[in-house]
Order: structure tokens, then C-alpha cells, then sequence
């Protein structure tokens, strides 16, 4: 029983076996017993099922018999259409029609030949997901290698036929955008039916940026394709929206071993600017080197020519895994800048360079194949060939630091710099000299200096921060027959961003009076004319407020200390006999001004008597006039050591006078002014005294106008209390005078008693009459003596 | 010297100057000086290779020269570049008035066209001024030369003015546009104050508020600087102190006043000299012992001597009241000598009057009333020999604080004074006579312009003497009880006191006089000036009588630096004549020294 179960198995395996291979056998010699307009028609009524959707308006399948299973299927359709939703739209060909033959060779069906495959009047539209409202993906590295192209080993002994695809129209949709173009590939072969070469054309428009891009592609293999091997050429024609054109040739040669030569030229005319590079060089799996040439024109307004050459760039994958490779590039750029418009007394001795040479040399860990998520961290260091200006040099480097994830540039970036650039004036008697006869000259008593200068821009540069700082050191050192100008002076450009975009600009630092001495010219205390053009007198028109653009109101502020160092600032006068010491430590900011200025101990000769500026200290406010000022004159006689203390604000000043031994204010006045006590002073004497103390009380002495009180001889000096005016006289030589004072309204000037001087007076008395006569105004000179 | 003139320049004086005869020297200088009237330029060196084309010399200090062409002794400054020269110089002309200057290179040097001088065109304000700031009453900033000081005094007397009219700490500011000549002036006046209080230094040995006496201002009062300030004068010329001046300190209840006080010594020693063609050379010297007691009484001896007069006179001002205060008592005792045309006499006058004086806000009177002894001699007149008079009298003057204010430069206000003298016979006096006069003086300032242009005064006098002429006693009647005019106080036109001639006493008399001045327009202080004086008399009390009397003039005021000098020439005529010996007319001449209208 059991043999007749096995056996009956065995049979109906068997004959089932025999079956099928007669009926494969069948189709395969007969296919039109399957693949027939019967079977196609079955399948575009079950097609719907899974989604798709077919159509077409004539179909056709022709065989054609080599032999026993030894077949060629030719499929013909007209009008066929394709849907697949929701991401095929439509895919319609006018006619499609493609062919293949199969044989069977040691009973294994091998496909023998494929093609001719011929596509035409194709038109597609695909609707793309929105790529905002997908997911993020992970980005994978992309290869900068081109893709293996090589027949599978199935189609190794298999012959070709040309196949020709035309797409007339591809529309493809995605959200708002709509890209529209044609595709056409053309393989051809050869006489032995190997794929020889293939023509990819491409058209497409509605990119963005891009407004058009044309592309073709001529791929040819020397082992058809079999072998891995392949060259490619490929132009790539673009237009930007903004009307510009880029344009790339690439010619590569891959071999079997997937060694990459290629030489890329690539350019870009947009707008003005116009911009090629070509690359020529070698890639494999773990290195990438290459020469990099390349130029651009009108690349900024300020930047009109930029050249690349010699660069040598290497790109070489690191570890034996994972895509971490290190980028070297070496490169000499000429950066030829647009010529900064700088004044014309400026141009005459520094013409700022339209050519800088800068060498760059830069070692970066960065990925090997291109992956914008990939860190990149390394350093770049540009130098500065030196530049000879007419009488200024100027050369230096920047090392810069890099490290950051390219695809998040600028966040998450730490880029810091080292910025070391310098100028050089070395003869500052050839500035002088050039700028002599300009209308901005070095000013006297600057111009008689010689010596150096130096600018530096020197010190770090970080970023990300709120703002970058860009250090400026300033050195002098000048000297004169008198003279000597030595300033150190670190200064910060502060650039400040919001995000990437610069919001602000500004200065801070320090300069430093090292030492400083000046000589002024020969003057007289009583007859210093005013060296500046009055500010209230407007010669011009107000300059008519332009209205800012957003980048020209660009905020500007700075914050400066200048102050004197180890030597005070020292000014040398005809009015003194010694150096006026002074020290400054002085802040500047938009807003405020701050610190001080302090004269400090000299000798002087006040009141015809040697005395001592013990300090003069002005605490600076604004406005300038609000400054608060403190200080201490000391003039001793015989008898009397006299202090006169100043305090209060600039404009108006406060004179304390105290002695030793202590004396009343006027008798202090009187000692100052004449060498001895109020009480020994006659009437006119001692009307000066009482002006000059009503004045000092009501503060209407100027730091000036006290100077020149206490260093000129007084004749007379006259105060209006009510109208705060000064008026005095001084002697300036035997039998001249001088008289000084507040002007004003001519009713400050009306008094009954007009003082001569040395006691003298003009009374003019109105005295009612005793006798009965008419009263009548007379007039006298007199003579005054209070005891 | 060897400069070429430049063709533009009609005249190149700098080049032949030296060479020129002194004749030729003189018409060089006239032609110089008649440049800008002609609209003419010429150049002139300034130093170095540097000149200067202008239509009239511009004259640089030696430091502004050196600032232009450098320092021959000091190295650092022996090179000026010429930009930096033009941008010195430049700020030289602007004081100067010239703002738009060229400079030229020239195969000589470097010519200076300073242009023409910019004006002042108007004078737009801004800010806050208040009603009361009439900008268009100053005078001398339109159309004149634009220049710092000009703003700055123009400043100046915007604040003044605010000072006086209640502001006492305005923030005023000037700028100006050199093209146009436009001046825009802005004004904050600050608070509207009065005067809170007055804190007084305390002086060794008087009671406070002693000075409060000279106040011509009133506590509570809007501020005005002109009263402190004429405050501070009368303390001066009283000379209590040597000084008193007071500082004002704003705040927000007002202006609250110090005063700071320089005592000085007590006793004051005075010799003056003085002239006039009057009186001729005069010559008086006093002395005083000033701050007498707790109340600062006074005591003064002071003498004059002049041809026409002399006179010495004891007199004191004696603050009797406990409490310091503007009462007080005159005692007096003078000697004085007059010798006139018509009458020579000699008189002592001893007086004992009780005086007051005070102030409102605007004015200032005083009054005294008392005793007085009289005896005269008469040397030479209508009644010679001896009289004695015991009078009581009494006199009330009023004067506005700006009269007084302007006393030296006369420009508004007025004042009167009335006076009265009683004596009767049956009361110690030789005959019976009261004496009764009232004259004042009222000046307008035309268009209330600050200086002056035009200032009118008005004058006047009317005085009689009450006397029986019947009576026998009334030949004893002294000249001092009669009446004159003529000469500089009234009648200009007719010698001093020369008026009446026939009969030669007059009991009553009348005179006015009116003058137009023309002021503060004409360079060097001079002042021409036009009048007409009136005067009528009577020989009887309150009674006038023919002939009247007219002497219209002309004439001069210098405000010089030692004083007013006024010449005047005026004719006198008599009109209504009775007979020939009532006066002739002529010209007089008369050169004052202090007197005013």
C-alpha cells in the first residue's frame, strides 16, 4: 500500500515535473502562449488593484523564432499610460516599443539581447511630497566619487540594441513649485552589440535659485560598460533667476580600479561678476589631490579681482573607517582690491593697496565625501606679502581657527583669529614734507617732529560672541628740538552682530601718553588772540540730514582712556620759566566725559612774586564748561604765605584766598596785589581791591582772567557786582596799558563815580542849592584817602 | 617794500610810503582813510610774504603775526604751513568782521582778499522770551559788522535786560549765519523771581541792616539788577564802606541776596577839582568820619572855593532812632561866599532838620524839614548889609530810580525837588519872607532805545519869594531871597544870573527849557544836542511880568573818560521889552564839566 502511495507520489511528481517544464517549455517556445494583447489586457484590468494605473491605446506583442526556445519578444505600444498615485501623476509615452531576446542555453534561460528599446513623445508628472513637511532625514555622505557604472554579471554576454528615450515633457510638482524639462538618453552600440556610449540631455526649468538648467552627459566605456571603466563628459549650462549663467565641464576618467582623473572647469557670469575655477586632479577612495586655479571679476564692489593660483588642495580620508578625511590647501591669492577713497591729504603719502598678495595655508579635519553634518575643525593661516606705499609699508598675517558643523554655519561655529597686520611709516618728516603745501599740513609745532609711526592691528578675533574685537596698536615715537611725542595707544574695533548680520560698530581702548612735550608759541598773556573760529558763526549751510539707509545708520560708538604714563605731558611756555607738567587720565564715550586733567607743581611767577601752581585739577564733565576744577596756588612774600584755592565749576570758578598768618580776604587781595595790607592802601588801591574781592565773591573771574590778573600789573580793575562784568586795566609796558572785560549793554558802564585809578575819581554830585539858585550837576576830579 | 601792485588794486600806497614827502604823506593818509567810503581797496603787508587787500588797514597783534609767519626764536613754531596760516588767519578776520577771505598766491607772496565785512541783516528769537523783551529797542546790532564780541555783548544785553525785568539767572544764546547775517537768538528766562531776603554781612560795630537805608529795591518786589546795582552806588558814594556789593543766588521761591561788605577805614579824605567857564577852576576837599555809634551816623567838613563861590560847611547825618532806619537828623552849619554880577554876599546858615528818606520799587524820595539860622552880609547888590533870617524849612524831592540810574548818561526818568523856607520878622528874622520853589526834570527816551538814540528833557523852575516890598524891612532882603536866572542852570542863552537887569530884583521867576539830544550815535562820545530856554519874571510875589526871555541853542555833550564835558552856544533874546535895560541880546558860549541837561 505503501509502495502504491510512494509510487503514486512519485508519478504525480513526476508528471507534474514533466508538466510544467512541457509547459515552460511551451512558453518559452511559444511566449505568445502567455505574453500575448490577451494577457496585457488582463493585466491593465488587475493593475488597478494595486494601484496603478494603465492604459494604452494599441498594444502589440510580436515573436519571433531563432530556434527551440531561442526567442525575440517585441512589445509595441501606442498611446500607453502609466498612473501611480500619489507620486506618478502621469507617465505617457506616444509610442513605446522595446524588444528582448532569450535563449536557452544549457537549459538556463540567459537574456541574450535587449533592445532595441525606443521610448518617444514621453511625457511625465510626478507630484513630490513637500520636503518641509517630511521629516528631517539623516543626511548620508555623498560621494564626491562618480557611481560605479557597470553592466550586472547576468548581462555580461548580453547583446544590445540602441535604445532611445524621449521625454517631452517632465513636470514634476512639489508644494508650490512646478519644475518643467525634457530628458532624452540615447545608448548606442556597437557593430558586436556592446554598449558603446551614452547621450543624457536634460532641460529643466523652474528651479530654485536656478531658472534653466541644461545638462548633458557622454558616457563611454572602453570595456562597455563591463569593466567599471567609464569616461564622462559633462556640461552643465545654468541660468539663475537673477539672470546670471554658470556653466561647468567636467571630463573624467575612471578606471577598473575606481580611480578617479578629472579636470572641472567651471564658471559663473552673474551680473557683473564673472568667475571661473578649474580643478585638475586625481581621486581615489582614500585621496582626493588636485591643483585649483581660479579667478573672479567684480566679485564685490570693494573686491573687483580675486585670483587663486598654485593651489594645491589634498583631501585624504583619515582612519580605515567612517568619513573623516583632512583637507590641505595651499594657495596663493591676488586679491586686487577697488581703491579706498581716502582724503587727498591721506592719498598724497599712503595709496592703500589695490594688490595684496596673501598666502594661504590651511590644514582642516572635515569629512572626506561631502557631508555638511560633519565636523570641521582646523586652521587657515593667510599671509600678507608686504605692500611699499609711497612712504608707508604695510604686511602681515591672520591665523584663523576654525571649528564648526558646515551645515549650521554660522551657529555652533567657533572661529577664532589672529589678526597681525601692520604699517609702517618710518620718516615722519616725509609726511610732513609731502603734506606741506596740502590743505590738511601737519600743524605747527607737530610738523618740526621726526620719527616713526606705527600701526598695528594686532590680537584676537572670536566668533561666536556678541561681537568681535579687532585690535589697533598705535605707536609714536617723535621727536623735535623741543619736542617729543611718544603715544602707545591699544585700541579695539568692536564689531557687533545680531545673528550673522553686523548691528553695530564701535572702538575701546587705551592710549597712553608715554611722553609727551610741546612748545607753544611765543605768547602774551594780555594780548592772546582767539585761535579758533567762533562756533556760534555758521559759514556754510547746515549739511541736509540725508535720510539713513538701513545699512548706512549703522550705530557707531566708542569708548576711549587716554591717559599719560610714567611722564606727564609736558608744555613748554614763554609765560613760565619750566615745563608745565600735566596729566590726563581721560574718558571718552559717546555719552559721557570723564576723568581729568591736572596741571601739576611748578613754579610761576604770580603777583610779581615767585609762586607755585601746587595743583590745578579739572574733573571733566559734559558739557565741558560744567567741569568741575580744584586747585591750589601758593605766592609767598615776606610777611605772608598767600594759598589761593579754586574750586567749582570751569565757567565759573570759585577763589578762595586764605594766608598764613591769617589776614581778612581784602588784606589778602591787597597783599596779592600790592604788597601790603588793606589798611595801608590808598583810596583808589583800595577800590581795586574791593572790585576785585567783590568779583572773586561773585565768581566772575575766568581761570583766564585770573591768570592774567596774577601774572599782569593792574592798574585798575573795576566789577559791576549786579552785572557780573570785569573790567581792568593792566600795564604792559611803561606808558601803555591794557583794558579787558566783559562788554555788554552800555548801562553796565553808567556810574556817578568813574574810577581813574591810584585813588582818583570823577564825581559828578547834584547838591541841593542854599541859596535858592537852581540846582546844577558839577563835576570833579578827585582824589580819595581812607585811613 | 619792492611788492608789485596788484592789478586789481587801484592804489598801492605801502610801496611808495616811505619815499613819499611828508605834504604827499598827509594825501595818502586822507586817501587811506577815504578807501572805504570810495569802496576802495589796497594792500598791506601783514609779515612775512603774506599781504592783505581791504578797503581799510586791518592791523594783526605780533602773536597773530607769528601765527601767520611764524616764530623766528622758536624752532617748533618757524614753519607755518599755509593752510594752517590761512586757518589762523581766517579766525583772526572773523573777529574782525571779514569771514569769507581768498587767499591768493602771487609771484610775491600770498595776497589776503578779506572780502567785504558781513552785517548784521535780523535777528530772528527763539525759545521763551517773555512779552517783555523788546528786542527791537537795541541799538547798534542791525547792520553792524558781525563779530564774536558783537554776540557776545548782544548776549549780554539780553541778559541784562532780563535781569531787570524779573529774571534774575536767563540762559541766553547767540548764533549766527556769516552769509546772511542773520543772528538767531534763544532765550530761557529762567523763573520769574522777586526778592526774597537779603542776607547782610555783618560789619564790626554797627548794628545789622544799617545798610538797608540805601536799598533801592523792595523785598518782595521782582528782581531788578539796575536797583542792586544803584544800591551798591549810593552805598559807594556815600562811602559808609569802602564796598557792599550783593551776589544773587536763584532759587526756586525767588532770588535770595547777599551782601558782602569791605568796611574799609572811617575817615575819607576828598580834594576835587573841577571848572567851568562860569565859575572857572574849582577846587573843594572834604573829610568825613564815617560809621559814628551803632547806626553809622556821619559827620562831614567840606569846603569849596571857585571864583564865583566859596563855601565851608559842617554838616552831619545823625541816625538817632535805636533801630537803623532811614530817619535821621541834618545838623548843619555852613559859611558861604557868592560873588556874582549883581550881587556879592556873604551868608552862614546854621540848621538842625530832621530827614527821611525812602523807596518804592521805582522811586526814591526824601524829606527833611527844620530850623535853620541865617545871617547874611551883602557887599554889593540892591540891598546891602546885614540880615538874619530864622527859618524853618522843608524840601521833598522825588526822583525815579532810572533818572538816577542814568545819572551820568541821561537818558529817562524824573525829578522834581519842592522847597520851602519860612521866616518872619516877629520870629528872629531881619524881615518877613518864605520862600517857595518847585523844579524838576522829565527826560524821554524816543522809541525807549537801548543806547539812545534820540533823548528829549524837559525843565523847569518856578520860584518866588513871599515879601512885603512896602514893607521898610524889605530892603534888608538878602540876594539868596531873590531871584536869577541865567547861565547854565537855566537861561543859557544869558550870563549867570544875569537876569533880571531892570529893576535888578525879581521876586518870582519862571523858567523851562526843552532839548533834543542826539546820543550815542556819533563816534568819540559826541553828542549834538539843540534846546530852548524860557524865563519870565516877576517883581512881585507870585506875579510875572514882561519881558520874556528865549535863548534857543545848540550845542555839544562829550561823554568823556573824566567826566561830561557840554559846550553850548545859544542866543538870548528878549521879547515884550519895557526898556532898554531890560536885557540884551547876544550869544553866549558856555563849556561845563559834569553839568547835564
Amino acid at each position: 500500500m505503501l509502495k502504491k502511495i510512494l509510487f503514486g507520489i512519485f508519478v504525480f511528481i513526476t508528471g507534474s515535473i514533466v508538466l510544467v517544464a512541457a509547459l515552460v517549455m511551451s512558453v518559452l517556445n511559444w511566449p505568445t502562449l502567455l505574453i500575448n494583447t490577451r494577457t496585457l489586457d488582463a493585466i491593465r484590468g488587475f493593475a488597478p488593484r494595486i494601484g496603478l494605473d494603465l492604459s494604452w491605446k494599441r498594444a502589440d506583442v510580436a515573436m519571433q523564432s531563432h530556434g527551440f526556445c531561442d526567442e525575440t519578444v517585441t512589445f509595441t505600444f501606442e498611446d500607453i499610460c502609466a498612473a501611480y498615485t500619489p507620486t506618478l501623476e502621469r507617465a505617457c509615452f506616444a509610442e513605446l516599443a522595446f524588444g528582448l531576446r532569450y535563449q536557452l542555453r544549457s537549459f538556463i534561460p540567459h537574456l541574450a539581447e535587449i533592445g532595441p528599446l525606443t521610448a518617444t513623445g514621453g511625457e511625465i508628472e510626478l507630484a513630490l511630497a513637500d520636503e518641509k513637511q517630511e521629516k528631517p532625514k539623516q543626511s548620508k555622505p555623498i560621494p564626491l566619487a562618480l557611481p560605479k557604472i557597470a553592466l550586472p554579471f547576468l548581462l555580461r554576454h548580453t547583446s544590445f540594441h540602441p535604445i532611445a528615450i524621449e521625454l517631452k515633457e517632465l513636470r514634476i510638482a512639489q508644494a508650490e513649485r512646478t519644475i518643467n524639462g525634457t530628458v532624452s538618453l540615447n545608448v548606442d552600440v556597437t557593430d558586436a552589440n556592446e554598449l558603446k556610449d551614452a547621450l543624457i540631455e536634460v532641460t529643466l526649468s523652474g528651479l530654485d535659485p536656478l531658472r534653466r538648467l541644461e545638462a548633458k552627459a557622454a558616457l563611454a566605456s572602453a570595456s562597455h560598460f563591463r569593466k567599471g571603466d567609464m569616461t564622462l563628459n559633462l556640461d552643465l549650462t545654468t541660468a539663475l533667476a537673477d539672470g546670471g549663467m554658470a556653466t561647468l565641464h567636467a571630463d573624467a576618467d575612471v578606471d577598473r580600479d575606481r580611480n578617479m582623473k578629472t579636470t572641472i572647469d567651471a564658471s559663473l557670469a552673474r551680473q557683473k561678476l564673472k568667475a571661473n575655477a578649474t580643478f585638475e586632479g586625481s581621486l581615489t577612495d582614500i585621496k582626493i589631490f588636485g591643483q585649483l586655479k581660479a579667478n573672479a571679476t567684480d566679485l564685490t564692489a570693494q573686491l573687483p579681482k580675486l585670483t587663486v593660483e598654485g593651489c594645491t588642495l589634498s583631501l585624504s580620508h583619515q582612519g580605515f573607517s567612517g568619513n573623516d578625511g583632512q583637507l590641505e590647501l595651499n594657495c596663493t591669492l591676488d586679491a586686487f582690491v577697488k581703491a579706498v577713497e581716502l582724503p587727498n591729504e591721506v592719498d598724497k603719502f599712503y595709496q592703500a593697496p589695490e594688490h595684496l598678495r596673501l598666502e594661504l595655508a590651511s590644514k582642516i579635519d572635515t569629512f572626506f565625501h561631502l557631508d555638511p553634518e560633519h565636523r570641521t575643525k582646523g586652521h587657515v593661516n593667510l599671509k600678507m606679502v608686504p605692500v611699499q606705499s609711497q612712504i608707508i609699508s604695510n604686511g602681515g598675517t591672520i591665523d584663523i581657527d576654525v571649528d564648526g558643523i558646515p551645515a549650521q554655519f554660522p551657529t555652533n561655529w567657533k572661529i577664532a583669529s589672529k589678526v597681525n597686520i601692520d604699517f609702517l611709516l618710518k620718516r615722519f618728516q616725509n609726511l610732513v614734507a609731502m603734506l606741506e603745501n596740502s590743505p590738511t599740513p601737519i600743524p605747527a609745532p607737530f610738523n618740526e617732529l621726526s620719527g616713526a609711526i606705527e600701526l598695528s592691528i594686532e590680537g584676537g578675533i572670536e566668533y561666536p560672541s556678541d561681537f568681535s574685537r579687532l585690535p589697533v596698536v598705535l605707536r609714536t615715537k617723535l621727536t623735535g628740538t623741543q619736542q617729543r611725542i611718544d603715544i602707545d595707544a591699544t585700541v579695539k574695533g568692536e564689531l557687533r552682530f545680531t545673528g550673522t548680520r553686523l548691528s553695530e560698530v564701535g572702538v575701546e581702548g587705551d592710549v597712553t601718553l608715554d611722553d609727551v612735550e610741546l612748545r607753544l608759541p611765543k605768547l602774551i598773556a594780555t594780548s592772546i588772540p582767539r585761535f579758533f573760529p567762533d562756533s556760534r558763526i555758521a559759514l556754510k549751510n547746515k549739511p541736509k540730514e540725508k535720510k539713513a539707509k538701513p545699512n548706512e545708520s549703522l550705530p557707531f560708538h566708542y569708548k576711549l582712556t587716554i591717559k599719560t604714563g610714567a611722564k606727564p605731558i609736558r608744555i613748554i611756555t614763554n609765560l613760565v620759566e619750566t615745563p608745565i607738567p600735566i596729566t590726563i587720565d581721560v574718558q571718552l564715550d559717546e555719552d559721557n566725559l570723564a576723568g581729568t586733567i591736572e596741571v601739576m607743581r611748578f613754579p610761576v611767577e604770580l603777583f610779581r612774586r615767585k609762586g607755585t601752581i601746587d595743583h590745578l585739577k579739572l574733573t571733566l564733565q559734559k558739557p565741558l564748561a560744567k567741569s568741575l576744577v580744584e586747585g591750589l596756588a601758593i605766592v609767598k612774600n615776606v610777611d605772608y604765605t598767600v594759598n589761593m584755592n579754586v574750586v567749582g565749576p570751569m565757567e565759573k570758578p570759585q577763589f578762595l584766598l586764605t594766608s598764613d598768618p591769617p589776614l581778612s580776604q581784602e588784606d589778602i587781595i591787597a597783599v596779592l596785589i600790592y604788597g601790603e595790607p588793606y589798611s595801608q592802601l590808598d583810596g583808589g588801591d583800595a577800590d581795586n581791591v574791593s572790585s576785585t574781592s567783590a568779583a572773586m565773591a561773585n565768581r566772575a573771574f575766568a581761570l583766564t582772567t585770573m591768570y592774567l590778573f596774577a601774572s599782569t600789573p593792574i592798574q585798575r580793575i573795576g566789577y559791576n557786582p549786579d552785572t557780573g562784568t570785569v573790567v581792568a586795566k593792566f600795564r604792559i609796558t611803561e606808558g601803555t596799558s591794557l583794558t579787558v572785560g566783559s562788554g555788554g549793554s552800555s548801562h553796565q558802564q553808567v556810574g556817578l563815580r568813574r574810577r581813574l585809578g591810584h585813588g582818583w575819581v570823577v564825581t559828578t554830585t547834584v547838591e541841593p542849592s542854599t541859596d535858592g539858585s537852581p540846582t546844577n550837576a558839577e563835576a570833579f576830579i578827585e582824589w580819595n584817602k581812607r585811613y | 617794500m619792492g611788492s608789485k601792485c596788484n592789478q586789481r588794486i587801484l592804489l598801492c600806497f605801502h610801496v611808495r610810503y616811505e619815499k613819499a614827502f611828508p605834504m604827499a604823506r598827509l594825501v595818502l593818509a586822507l586817501l587811506i582813510l577815504l578807501l572805504p567810503a570810495l569802496g576802495w581797496s589796497a594792500t598791506f603787508p601783514i609779515c612775512g610774504d603774506w599781504r592783505i587787500e581791504t578797503e581799510s588797514r586791518i592791523r594783526f597783534t605780533p602773536v597773530e603775526k607769528e601765527f601767520v609767519c611764524g616764530s623766528a626764536d622758536i624752532e617748533a613754531w618757524k614753519r607755518i604751513p599755509r593752510a594752517q596760516a590761512e586757518y589762523h588767519l581766517g579766525a583772526f578776520l572773523q573777529e574782525r568782521g571779514f569771514y569769507f577771505p581768498e587767499f591768493v598766491t602771487q609771484d610775491a607772496g600770498i595776497l589776503v582778499r578779506a572780502g567785504k565785512k558781513t552785517r548784521v541783516t535780523g535777528i530772528t528769537v527763539t525759545g521763551s522770551p517773555p512779552a517783555t523783551l523788546r528786542i527791537a529797542h537795541r541799538r547798534g546790532v542791525r547792520r553792524q559788522v558781525l563779530t564774536p564780541s558783537l554776540l557776545t555783548n548782544f548776549e549780554g544785553w539780553v541778559r541784562s535786560q532780563l535781569q531787570s525785568q524779573g529774571y534774575p539767572c536767563p540762559t541766553v544764546t547767540t548764533t549766527a549765519d556769516a552769509r546772511t547775517g542773520q543772528i538767531t537768538l534763544h532765550v530761557d528766562p529762567g523763573l520769574f523771581s522777586t526778592v526774597i531776603d537779603i542776607a547782610e554781612e555783618p560789619i564790626p560795630g554797627l548794628k545789622d541792616g544799617v545798610l538797608r537805608r540805601f536799598d533801592a529795591f523792595q523785598i518782595g518786589k521782582p528782581y531788578d539788577q539796575r536797583w542792586t546795582a544803584l544800591t551798591t552806588r549810593r552805598v559807594d558814594n556815600d562811602g559808609i564802606v569802602s564796598s557792599a556789593y550783593f551776589i544773587p543766588r536763584c532759587s526756586e521761591d525767588g532770588v535770595h541776596l547777599k551782601q558782602d561788605v569791605i568796611s574799609g577805614k572811617r575817615r575819607l579824605f576828598v580834594i576835587g577839582f573841577g571848572a567851568s567857564t562860569e565859575e572857572y577852576a574849582i577846587i573843594k576837599a572834604a573829610w568825613q568820619q564815617m560809621r559814628i555809634g551803632e547806626l553809622a551816623s556821619s559827620v562831614r567838613i567840606a569846603g569849596y572855593a571857585s571864583y564865583r563861590k566859596q563855601r565851608l560847611r559842617l554838616d552831619a547825618a545823625w541816625y538817632v532812632l535805636p533801630t537803623p532806619s532811614r530817619w535821621y537828623l541834618k545838623p548843619m552849619i555852613s559859611t558861604q561866599r557868592h560873588d556874582e554880577s549883581q550881587y556879592e554876599y556873604l551868608s552862614t546858615q546854621v540848621g538842625f532838620q530832621p530827614a527821611v528818606n525812602w523807596d518804592t520799587q521805582n522811586t526814591s524820595i526824601s524829606f527833611a524839614i527844620g530850623p535853620i539860622s541865617e545871617f547874611t552880609h551883602t557887599y554889593r547888590g540892591d540891598n546891602k548889609g546885614n540880615a538874619h533870617f530864622m527859618t524853618l524849612a522843608a524840601s521833598l524831592a522825588m526822583a525815579t530810580h532810572d533818572f538816577e540810574f542814568y545819572d551820568s548818561d541821561p537818558r529817562s526818568g524824573f525829578a522834581f525837588t519842592i522847597a520851602t523856607s519860612l521866616a518872619a520878622r516877629s520870629i528872629g528874622s531881619s524881615t518877613t519872607a518864605q520862600r517857595f520853589a518847585v523844579e524838576g526834570e522829565w527826560l524821554l527816551n524816543l522809541g525807549r532805545l537801548d543806547p539812545p538814540l534820540f533823548v528829549i528833557g524837559l525843565r523847569g523852575r518856578a520860584a518866588t519869594t513871599l515879601a512885603d516890598r512896602g514893607n521898610a524891612a524889605f530892603q534888608r532882603l538878602p540876594p539868596d531871597y531873590q531871584q536869577y536866572l541865567g547861565g547854565a542852570a537855566t537861561l543859557r542863552g544869558f550870563k549867570r544870573k544875569s537876569v533880571p537887569q531892570n529893576p535888578k530884583e525879581a521876586l518870582t521867576s519862571i523858567y523851562t527849557g526843552v532839548e533834543l539830544r542826539l546820543a550815542h550815535l556819533l563816534p568819540a562820545g559826541i553828542q549834538p544836542l539843540v534846546f530852548s530856554d524860557f524865563g519870565v519874571m516877576g517883581t512881585k510875589s507870585f506875579d510875572l511880568e514882561e519881558p520874556i526871555y528865549w535863548s534857543p541853542g545848540f550845542g555839544v555833550r562829550l561823554a568823556s573818560i573824566i567826566g561830561v564835558i557840554r559846550f553850548t552856544a545859544s542866543r538870548g533874546y528878549v521879547f515884550y521889552r519895557k526898556s532898554p535895560l531890560d536885557g540884551s541880546d547876544g550869544w553866549r558860549f558856555i563849556l561845563s564839566f559834569g553839568e547835564e541837561f
